[in-house]
């Protein structure tokens, strides 16, 4: 039998289970070990390795560790985050698509509104300076609201630009 | 129900605190195997950082099969494993030589003194270990430093209990050269040649042997 087949029994007496072996076994190993001074040395030195090793003192644990762990396996919602435009830019974009997709798929509904005055008239009536733009004393009669002024720069042929004189 | 499973359940359920007291119980442990793995400080905490987040993050799968301890351990041994290669933050230790400076410190007194061979002593292991194959260093130490049973070894690396103590015993072999100037030269054994085999047996038996 080699020192080879021997390295369970010594291993097992290096650790000092020796108790736990068959009375056989043991009777055994002593008697290898009576004439085999490799396997006493082998003994010797994994005994001595083992006994270092079980004495390495731990390390410190470095401050906040456990703290670090439980934070980004609990991400919480961070005052940074809530004022960052980043975060509200990417939560808003689905809301603005869809408000976008339903505002094109709805079919036009345009409020008719009683205007205080006839549009063509007023039209008619206005002043533009050469053939781009009304004259801009026109925006300060009290009776030309926003939204007239705007269907009329609306529904104005550029190429036939109106001519005359308003007179409120 | 062991006390870890109670947690393992909680922390299953979200329950944050359980997860909390889990990462304490075990942080010390974690962190000084990684440090035995990767053989310095900032590699450790991330690894064991890194174990930790995987764990949680997969307790989903875990059917207490194992112990959690066990699991963890073989989270730890498959990242040490995948992430090997990253591993460049530092100069490889094991291009080192252990230097005899390292271990002369020992020869003090005060406690000051002692602290400092302490970490001396940790550092000259820790340099001895890096030199051992991965195959070698991870049953060994959770064996000798992590204090688990062969069974339990077995179990994380899953290989055979026969395997694990043939590594164990070739990488105590292989470290005790290494470690002549913190443990003493071998000589000592000589001395013992003509000792009788049934005494040194039963030194051992007893746990007396000096």
């Amino acid at each position: 039998m080699s020192c080879e087949e021997w390295r369970s029994l010594v291993l097992q007496a290096a650790e000092h289970h020796l108790d736990d072996l068959e009375e056989a076994d043991r009777a055994r190993l002593e008697t290898h070990l009576a004439h085999c001074a490799g396997c006493r040395a082998s003994i010797e030195d994994q005994r001595v390795v083992r006994e270092a090793l079980t004495a390495r003192v731990d390390a410190a644990v470095p401050p906040g560790f456990a703290d670090g762990v439980v934070s980004r396996l609990t991400p919480r919602l961070r005052w940074v985050d809530v004022l960052s435009w980043r975060t509200w830019t990417y939560r808003l974009a689905p809301v603005a698509t869809g408000l976008l997709l339903f505002s094109l798929w709805t079919p036009g509904t345009g409020t008719e509104v009683d205007l205080p005055v006839d549009l063509p008239e007023l039209a008619e009536a206005w002043v533009f300076a050469g053939d781009t733009a009304p004259s801009f004393e026109v925006w300060w009669y009290e009776d030309v609201g926003g939204d007239v002024l705007l269907n009329v720069v609306l529904s104005a042929e550029p190429d036939e630009p109106l001519v005359g004189g308003y007179s409120p | 129900m062991d006390a870890d499973r109670v947690l393992v359940e909680a922390a299953q359920a979200g329950d944050v605190d359980a997860i909390d007291t889990l990462v304490r119980r075990y942080q010390v442990r974690m962190f000084n195997f990684a440090r035995s793995l990767t053989g310095n400080d900032g590699d450790a905490e991330d690894l064991a950082q890194e174990t930790f987040i995987r764990t949680f993050r997969g307790l989903g799968r875990f059917r207490g099969e194992s112990s959690f301890k066990n699991w963890l351990y073989r989270i730890a041994v498959n990242l040490a494993h995948t992430h090997r290669g990253k591993r460049v933050r530092q100069a490889p230790v094991w291009e080192r030589r252990l230097e005899a400076d390292d271990v002369s410190e020992h020869h003090l007194t005060d406690r000051t003194e002692d602290l400092e061979a302490s970490v001396i002593h940790c550092q000259a292991l820790d340099r001895a270990l890096s030199t051992l194959s991965e195959e070698m260093r991870a049953p060994l130490v959770l064996h000798d430093v992590q204090g688990l049973e062969y069974r339990e070894i077995a179990e994380i690396l899953d290989v055979p209990i026969g395997t694990i103590m043939s590594r164990i015993f070739r990488a105590r072999q292989r470290l005790r050269p290494l470690l002549v100037d913190l443990l003493g030269p071998r000589d000592a054994i000589s001395a013992n040649e003509s000792e009788g085999a049934e005494e040194l047996v039963e030194r051992h038996r007893r746990g007396i042997v000096t």
